[in-house]
């Protein structure tokens, strides 16, 4: 081998060598469990009744689209993306650049705020159906009695209208601290000299955050933005502990109606498919939010 | 030590000795149910009486949220060993087990007093398939109108003892409901007449029982679940009439508790759903106030009813002490009989139902569950559901009319496989 | 926000009243849990609902403390299972991050792509196949049958934040400890690596949540009630089948936040500790 070829292969070798436990993880247990799956969403499958997976194709996903719930499932689970996304990158944002500044009981204020995170989603789910009760929940109450809003009050979670939104706010109220979190890896990341440097141009606040901290954050905002849009397409939760897609299919979302045909009915082969196809919509619409994100480059 | 020391010591190190062998030749029957059966069923006590009768057996409880049927079908089906008895499912999702023939059925111990005969048969028909029995019903219920007595004897329901005067058909329940009915100046509904339990967990049983009433039978002319017959737009239309009139709550569009919350606070003052609400509302309201109404149709053409299945796998370590078990302690009649004081539920012994019967309400469910029927076992029954529920929430929301969705019922069961099961 | 200079009184005021307002806001559903809980069921269905309890009482926890006798069990296995997946996903991720974060090499776009790929897909697509492969491997109900599968499905996500950290290092420090004669390794353990810290307080907190309220797997790989986890066993207070107890639920709900909120805020401080580190590092 010539010494350069060497060089080559020993230059390849080192990334591979800090990959690769990484890797032996990913690839055991769900690349494996990925394809195994992959085969049997092409294939006629039911848990229960069928002998074993008969491969049928495309068969499972043509027919989703002749599938009515499916399609009424894909259009919910479209709005709370379309809703939520934007809500969830601002409110991070926002709150990331609130929790980073040295005002008085900013401890207290992040503890607070980022609390939410470690409560998990099945119990809050419980916790907001209670609270969204029309009856007895707080909500109705406060806006009637103490706001003497009650025009306001609403059936929240059994309303049409309203139950996809109150869903949404519970995701947010979850996770924006996961948001924040990365927000403020990022804001930490950005070098205080800059700042210092724009003091001395005499640089005031709100130029400070429109020329140094927003640019300095794309790897940030593309993080944050492949998550949330990967955690609004992947809704699961809350949905299924509050309003299980009801009322009717107002909050059937793609990942539950795949749970409900792999788990519920059997149908291993159908459920599959929906997760996948609920997957790849994931990735292509986060591909498209880094394309769109790239070319200020310059 | 002293020579006396060391026969202690000796005499106790052989006592520990014996005693372990004893735990090692102890048989542990496994017990799985859903958690909140723990708190409903004096499981501990029964085992507790068991373990008087046969010295050396130890129970070990584990306890299950909702997401119960999968795991336990991923286990047995691989023969893991998880359970001796198992208390997970509805009949419907127990078929799906006995398919895959992974339950012991009980044909050897339904004899003497345990005679099929000796069983409400409405209960044990529903755990039987091609006339085995597979598993043994528990916490079962009849679908039936439970009443508020008080309610009703201000709006002048009641006869001279107090008793609701049973309405006679579904246009007469529909008055009551407008007695009953209390809006306030602005027109919103603060105590309802009815309150229905719609949700995924009951929808089946509340509208199957709706038609049995009215027909005698939840099938059509052809022998297909009835999603087309008059009576179904009949009893569709007065559920919507019902909720667009401010009739009926619909709380359980999305709170499988809804009704009975409903019920407790005195915020409706008849419930549609099982039985064992007259109980367990009595609690916080008063015994003296609840009675149970009988659907409009239900005393001659009977009630639809459902149970638990209490199941033994295949892949169970101790069948027969399982078998034993369930029979001498979860049937006997010191265990029904708590059940039905305390939750109202039933056990399928016809017995022990017989002995309450000089009280008005266990005579009444007495009849109603005899001559219940139960929804046919078929393999996409969960599907078929899950589009019931989803296209008749809608009319409730009022996006549809009655015979739309029948119609998009129709429509959407049409590819699946309703055939029943044995 | 850092850019103000500190000399600006008014608007430190009022970013001061907004975090008390936004504070109280998103703390609020807990508070008003924590209400309910010292309620008695009469009063929690009361209609009127009343905010502030007319009685203390202590039942609801008394139920739930007597309801859950293996609280201890479930806990102990989260536990277990946390800090197993904790020790696992750190490094690792770490490790790749930087692999990935500062290298070009031949299979990084595909492993990238895999990396996002599963982040998209549902994780119910793993259950079965995993389920069946620790059934041959004897995983099932044991500590390592929940921590591997965890660890592979929290490595993605604590990959792509090691990734995004690492990259941002400016790559003079790398250059000056090669020059000074360090391999790649202690370049990496050494140097690289202390200046992450944020991104590994991220990739801890993220992996802890996750692993601690994770119940589809839990649920199906440990089937004996001693391997169960917390978020298994927290179902056993339904009254009845998907039926709560406000009351005692409210309570269930209080007493499992207690060591959560503990742990978070230590955790917290570490995060602190970070950012001081990272900042004097110019």
């Amino acid at each position: 081998m010539t010494r350069s070829k060497a060089r080559q292969t020993k230059k390849a070798l080192v990334p591979w060598l800090f990959l690769l436990p990484a890797v032996v993880f990913l690839a055991t247990f769900l690349l494996y469990p990925l394809l195994s799956a992959l085969r049997i969403s092409f294939s006629e499958y039911n848990f229960v009744y069928s002998e074993k997976p008969v491969f049928n194709g495309l068969t499972n996903y043509i027919e989703l689209f002749q599938d009515r719930h499916f399609m009424i499932s894909l259009k919910n689970t479209a709005y709370y993306t379309v809703v939520f996304f934007p809500l969830f990158i601002l409110l991070a944002l926002f709150l990331a650049l609130l929790l980073n500044s040295k005002i008085r009981g900013i401890n207290a204020f992040q503890a607070a705020i980022l609390l939410p995170i470690v409560v998990p989603l099945s119990l809050a789910g419980v916790m907001f159906t209670w609270i969204f009760s029309q009856d007895f929940g707080i909500l109705n109450h406060i806006l009637a009695n103490v706001l003497h809003l009650p025009h306001l009050q609403r059936f929240w979670l059994g309303d049409v209208e309203t139950a996809m939104n109150a869903l949404i706010a519970v995701g947010l109220w979850k996770y924006t601290g996961f948001g924040i979190i990365l927000f403020l890896a990022g804001l930490k990341a950005i070098p205080v000299e800059l700042y210092e440097a724009a003091k001395v141009d005499g640089v005031n606040g709100w130029q400070n955050l429109i020329y140094i901290t927003l640019p300095n954050l794309k790897g940030s905002f593309s993080l944050v933005g492949i998550w949330g849009i990967i955690q609004a397409i992947k809704v699961y939760d809350q949905v299924v502990v509050m309003t299980n897609g009801g009322p009717g299919t107002a909050t059937s979302v793609l990942y539950l109606y795949a749970w409900k045909n792999a788990f519920t009915f059997f149908n291993m082969g159908k459920g599959q498919a929906i997760a996948f196809f609920t997957a790849v919509l994931a990735i292509v619409i986060s591909i498209v939010f880094q394309v769109l994100l790239r070319p200020e480059k310059g | 030590m002293s020579r006396r020391a060391r026969v202690v010591v000796a005499l106790s190190v052989l006592l520990m000795m014996l005693s372990s062998l004893g735990a090692v030749s102890a048989q542990t029957l496994k017990v799985t149910a859903e958690a909140w059966y723990y708190n409903k069923y004096k499981l501990e006590e029964a085992a507790a009486r068991f373990q008087e009768d046969h010295p050396g057996v130890e129970f070990e409880w584990s306890k299950a949220g909702d997401f119960e049927v999968a795991p336990l079908m991923l286990a047995w089906s691989r023969d893991r060993y998880v359970a001796d008895i198992a208390i997970v499912a509805s009949p419907s999702e127990a078929v799906a087990f006995q398919a895959r023939g992974l339950l012991h059925d009980f044909e050897d111990v339904l004899v003497g007093k345990y005679a099929k005969e000796n069983w409400l048969e409405g209960f044990l028909e529903q755990c039987t398939m091609d006339g085995k029995v597979y598993a043994i019903p528990t916490d079962a219920e009849v679908m039936t109108l439970v009443g508020r007595r008080d309610f009703a004897a201000e709006a002048g329901l009641t006869d001279a003892d107090g008793y609701i005067i049973p309405p006679k058909d579904f246009d007469e329940l529909y008055e009551y409901l407008q007695k009953l009915t209390v809006k306030d100046e602005t027109g919103r509904t603060v105590r309802y007449g009815m309150t229905v339990n719609w949700s995924p967990e009951y929808m089946c049983y509340a509208y199957f029982s709706g038609i049995q009433a009215m027909r005698g039978t939840i099938y059509d002319d052809e022998g297909n679940l009835d999603f087309s017959s008059p009576e179904a737009v009949e009893l569709l239309r007065f559920w919507q009439r019902g909720v667009d009139e401010g009739l009926i709550s619909t709380s359980s569009l999305v709170e499988h508790s809804g009704p009975r919350n409903d019920m407790q606070s005195g915020l409706a003052c008849i419930l549609w759903e099982d039985h064992a609400r007259v109980i367990e509302i009595g609690h916080v309201v008063g015994p003296e106030n609840m009675q149970i109404v009988p659907i409009p149709g239900s005393e001659e053409n009977g009630t639809v009813s459902y149970t638990m299945s209490l199941m033994i796998p295949t892949s169970a370590e101790h069948p027969e002490l399982a078998k034993q078990f369930v029979l001498e302690q979860l049937n006997a009649e010191w265990f029904a009989h708590d059940l039905m004081d305390r939750w109202g539920k039933l056990l399928g012994l016809k017995e022990h139902v017989e002995a309450k019967m000089d009280d008005l309400i266990w005579k009444t469910v007495f009849q109603l569950a005899d001559n219940s029927v139960g929804l046919p076992k078929t393999v996409d029954h969960a599907k078929m559901v899950d589009i019931m529920t989803a296209e008749i929430h809608n009319m409730l929301k009022m996006q549809q009319t009655p015979e739309e969705t029948l119609a998009r019922i129709r429509e959407q069961i049409a590819p699946l496989n309703l055939e029943p099961l044995g | 926000m850092r850019y103000l200079s500190s000399n600006q009184k008014l608007p430190r005021a009022l970013l001061f009243l907004l975090g008390v307002l936004v504070s109280l806001i998103v703390l609020s559903p807990i508070i008003w849990i924590i209400l309910t809980s010292f309620k008695d069921t009469k009063e929690i269905y009361a209609v009127p609902l009343t905010v502030w309890p007319r009685k203390f009482v202590w039942t609801n926890y008394l139920t739930v403390i007597n309801g859950l006798p293996e609280f201890p069990i479930y806990f102990v296995n989260t536990v277990k299972a946390t800090l197993g997946t904790l020790l696992l996903v750190l490094p690792l991720s770490a490790a790749a991050g930087y692999a990935m974060g500062r290298y070009d090499f031949p299979g990084k776009t595909a492993v990238n792509a895999f990396i996002i790929a599963v982040l998209a897909i549902p994780y119910l697509v793993f259950l079965v196949p995993i389920y069946i492969m620790e059934d041959i491997l004897g995983l099932l109900d044991t500590n390592l049958g929940l921590i591997l599968p965890y660890t592979a499905l929290n490595l993605p996500l604590a990959i792509l934040i090691m990734q995004n950290s690492y990259r941002e290092i400016p790559s003079e420090l790398e250059d000056s400890a090669r020059i000074d004669g360090a391999n790649a390794f202690q370049t990496w353990l050494l140097v690289m690596t202390p200046l992450v810290i944020t991104g590994l307080a991220a990739v801890a907190i993220f992996t802890f949540v996750a692993v601690w309220e994770e119940y589809m797997f839990a649920r199906t790989l440990m089937f004996s009630t001693s391997a169960h986890t917390l978020s298994v066993g927290l179902p056993s207070l339904q009254v009845e089948s998907k039926t709560w107890a406000y009351g005692t639920l409210s309570a269930a709900l209080a007493l499992s936040l207690l060591p959560i909120s503990v742990v978070f805020v230590v955790l917290r401080k570490y995060f602190i500790e970070g950012v001081l580190r990272g900042s004097v590092k110019g």
